[in-house]
């Protein structure tokens, strides 16, 4: 009895962590308009039609889809926890009607040898394309994992380069630094919109940067807010709250509550606080600390990427300390990585000939950035409307 | 008699954290001035209360030998729960008396692997770990789920204001919960056969405790505790992540034992858990107001749990000698 209980109640485990690992409902995301604007210097480009080979960015690869095999992707992640990483999960999964593909997310959980172990697992299960969601660390050795296992890949949210520093891969990433800047140009135009009556002290200015240094792709925003910050706000005092100190708690709106309530009480000589944060659910955390704190009317908090602010706006957030995000659009995202895939899978283009005007200089591959738009209580319904328009 | 109990005080393991907190705070305020304030001390309040609810109910276990390693995503689990079932309209009151039921079911469930399975508890509670934190994602989609009914929200975020100082509701509910249990602990039948199974289970048969009712109630304890504290933590954020307070038990566990609980069971007190996990959260605190960087503060933090033990081990070492003595005297 106790052994067969035992090998039920095992079975369920698995079940249940199969379901973990499926897909996941909408989410809010993007703005239509295939932007990517910037070069990894930060260099103007102009924004992106069809390219040479015919494959677009921010819109989905036209061709007879139906008219071939139905193809099999995976999306590789290190969590499925993270807002974002579920609504490229989401997104890919929604593409896979119209661009023919069966799809199947997958977490890591912190488990990179499985990560890496699961290539060779998931391509002799016949999956041919692979969108790599992972960390800098693992990056080179997912890419040797995936031309042995001879199947089609691009990097997400992930630069894989060579110890030269040179792109060696094609990715599709978020504009880092440059997303980073525009949170705080916004709270620079706009802070006088909350505080009508407020003249600011520039020594009595202090900004939160609510990070966690240990994932690059989210430390890359810091130069951009610390940058930008220190152009504006010269006399101004930056907070490096990162969250990594917290470790694996602090990647929660609840770290995001518990540092800034920190930050906040230990330096009450800042008359105004500005909060970025570089993950949206911490904004939550951090707002919520300005209401424990008694101190809304003189905090603004805005975020790098929407997904919370968009579900506190569609709870009828009617305070002014959360006030706008960056959103960056994942349904952009996940057009780009699904197109790029299905194009290098069925030979319409190849990672060498893909893009080639979002090549680094001297470069072969293209490395996609995203940018993004700032967006508030007036204007979310607007950009929610445009990512809607962008999926079938 | 009274110079007995000062001078066992005095050789005691709560004495010598309470030292190190004293010299902590010393120092930290010496650092940044605010350290002591008004807002910080109400901040490091609502901070220590989420470690500092689950390890009420994870004391317990840990006493009589047991242990919860889910007891954090059952909380997560219990947060997205009952921020959905408050999604439907159901009033709050019922939402979370509900949830505290439910997080009994997540501890029942644990007591059926442990004590009708005979899994040890160790393992079968990484592995339901796992299935919570799988479930928490399936049913908010890997999102934060907001909450919309306001009257919710002072459960976490409420704080009786004294002037300049606020006092949070979860510290308050901390407290209380501590209190009652270590009341039940120390004075009662049943706290004292928590100890007794801890410390020698053929003993506690023996001497007539049914360990599979007292362990199973332990576990259904900390389930609905935890279902509390996830609840708490909720209301506290206005919404629920299926990440949130996930990896806070191994805080509470720490506290715990720093503060003089047995992993092996039988030993401890729920006076002791709190001064560990105080030094613990004051510390991190304290880093931040000093702000040493981030890396440093994962050393630092190691490193206080480190000379806390060597103090610990000292004393007890200087302890046992004293017993030895005694003992020889005697004869």
């Amino acid at each position: 009895m106790k052994k067969v209980l035992a090998i039920l109640l095992a079975a369920c485990m698995v079940v249940a962590l199969f379901a973990c690992g499926g897909k996941t409902d909408p989410t809010p995301s993007a703005d239509p308009t295939p932007t990517a604007a910037t070069t990894p210097g930060g260099e103007e480009k102009p924004t992106p039609g069809p390219t040479t080979d015919g494959v677009p960015l921010g819109k989905i690869l036209e061709g007879d889809h139906a008219g071939r095999e139905k193809y099999k992707i995976v999306y590789m992640c290190n969590t499925l926890a993270w807002a974002w990483n579920a609504a490229i999960a989401d997104t890919l999964g929604k593409l896979g009607e119209p661009l023919n593909y069966e799809f199947t997310a997958w977490a890591a959980n912190n488990d990179f040898d499985a990560y890496l172990n699961n290539i060779p697992a998931f391509a002799n299960q016949g999956y041919q394309g692979f969108v790599l969601g992972i960390d800098d660390t693992l990056a080179q050795a997912s890419m040797e994992a995936c031309l042995e296992a001879g199947v089609s890949f691009v990097a997400e949210s992930t630069t894989i380069m060579d110890k030269d520093g040179l792109c060696i891969w094609s990715s599709v990433q978020q504009a880092q630094v440059k997303n980073g800047g525009i949170a705080v140009q916004w709270l620079y135009d706009h802070w006088k919109d909350y505080w009508t009556d407020a003249t600011l002290d520039g020594q009595k200015v202090g900004l939160i940067g609510l990070n966690y240094s240990a994932v690059s792709g989210i430390n890359e925003r810091k130069p951009g807010v610390e940058q930008k910050f220190a152009e504006l706000f010269p006399d101004g005092k930056f907070f490096d709250g990162d969250l990594a100190a917290l470790g694996t708690t602090g990647f929660s709106a609840e770290g995001g509550n518990q540092l800034s309530t920190q930050i906040y009480s230990q330096n009450p000589d800042i008359e105004k606080w500005f909060v970025v944060a570089y993950v949206d659910d911490w904004a939550i955390g951090a707002t919520r600390a300005a209401e424990q704190q008694n101190i809304t009317d003189k905090t603004l908090v805005v975020s790098i990427q929407a997904d919370a602010f968009l579900a506190e706006m569609s709870n009828n957030y009617t305070g002014n300390v959360y006030v706008a995000a960056c959103a960056v659009s994942s349904t952009e995202f996940a057009i780009d990585m699904a197109n790029y895939l299905v194009a290098t899978i069925s030979g319409v283009a190849t990672p060498e000939t893909i893009w080639p005007e979002w090549n680094d200089a001297g470069g072969s591959y293209p490395r996609i950035q995203v940018e993004g738009t700032m967006i508030t209580r007036d204007t979310y319904k607007d950009y929610l409307a445009k990512q809607a328009a962008m999926l079938p | 008699m009274t110079a007995q109990k000062t001078s066992k005080f005095f050789r005691s393991k709560s004495f010598a954290l309470i030292a190190i907190i004293i010299v902590m705070i010393i120092a930290f305020t010496l650092g940044n001035k605010n350290y002591i304030s008004a807002g910080n001390i109400s901040g490091f309040m609502t901070n220590i209360s989420t470690a500092g609810l689950l390890a009420v109910g994870m004391v317990c276990l840990l006493i009589s030998g047991n242990v919860d390693l889910a007891a954090g995503t059952e909380a997560c689990m219990a947060g997205i729960f009952v921020a959905t079932i408050l999604g439907s309209g159901m009033p709050w009151p019922v939402a979370l008396i509900i949830t505290i039921l439910f997080g009994a079911a997540m501890g029942l469930f644990n007591a059926f692997l442990v004590n009708v399975l005979g899994f040890m508890g160790f393992i079968a509670t990484i592995g339901m770990s796992s299935v919570y934190k799988g479930l928490a994602l399936v049913v908010s989609n890997g999102i934060n789920v907001s909450i919309s009914n306001q009257g919710f929200y002072p459960l976490g975020a409420y704080s009786i204001q004294m002037g300049k100082f606020a006092l949070p509701l979860p510290f308050i509910y901390t407290v209380v919960l501590f209190v009652i249990y270590g009341l039940i602990l120390k004075y009662t039948k049943f706290g004292r056969s928590i100890y007794l199974i801890g410390g020698n289970r053929n003993a506690a048969r023996l001497a007539g405790v049914s360990i599979k009712k007292v362990s199973t109630i332990l576990y259904i304890n900390c389930g609905a505790i935890a279902a509390f504290c996830g609840a708490v933590s909720t209301a506290k954020m206005n919404s629920a992540g299926p990440q949130a307070i996930s990896g806070t038990e191994m805080d509470s566990i720490a506290g715990a034992v720093l503060g003089g609980v047995s992993f092996m069971g039988g030993s401890g007190g729920l006076g002791g858990a709190f001064i560990g996990l105080f030094l613990i959260s004051a510390f991190k605190n304290g880093l931040t107001a000093i702000s040493l960087p981030t890396y440093w503060q994962t050393v630092a933090q190691g490193g206080i749990l480190l000379i806390a033990l060597v103090v610990d081990y000292f004393g007890e070492r200087s302890r046992v000698s004293a017993l030895k003595a005694e003992a020889a005297q005697a004869a």
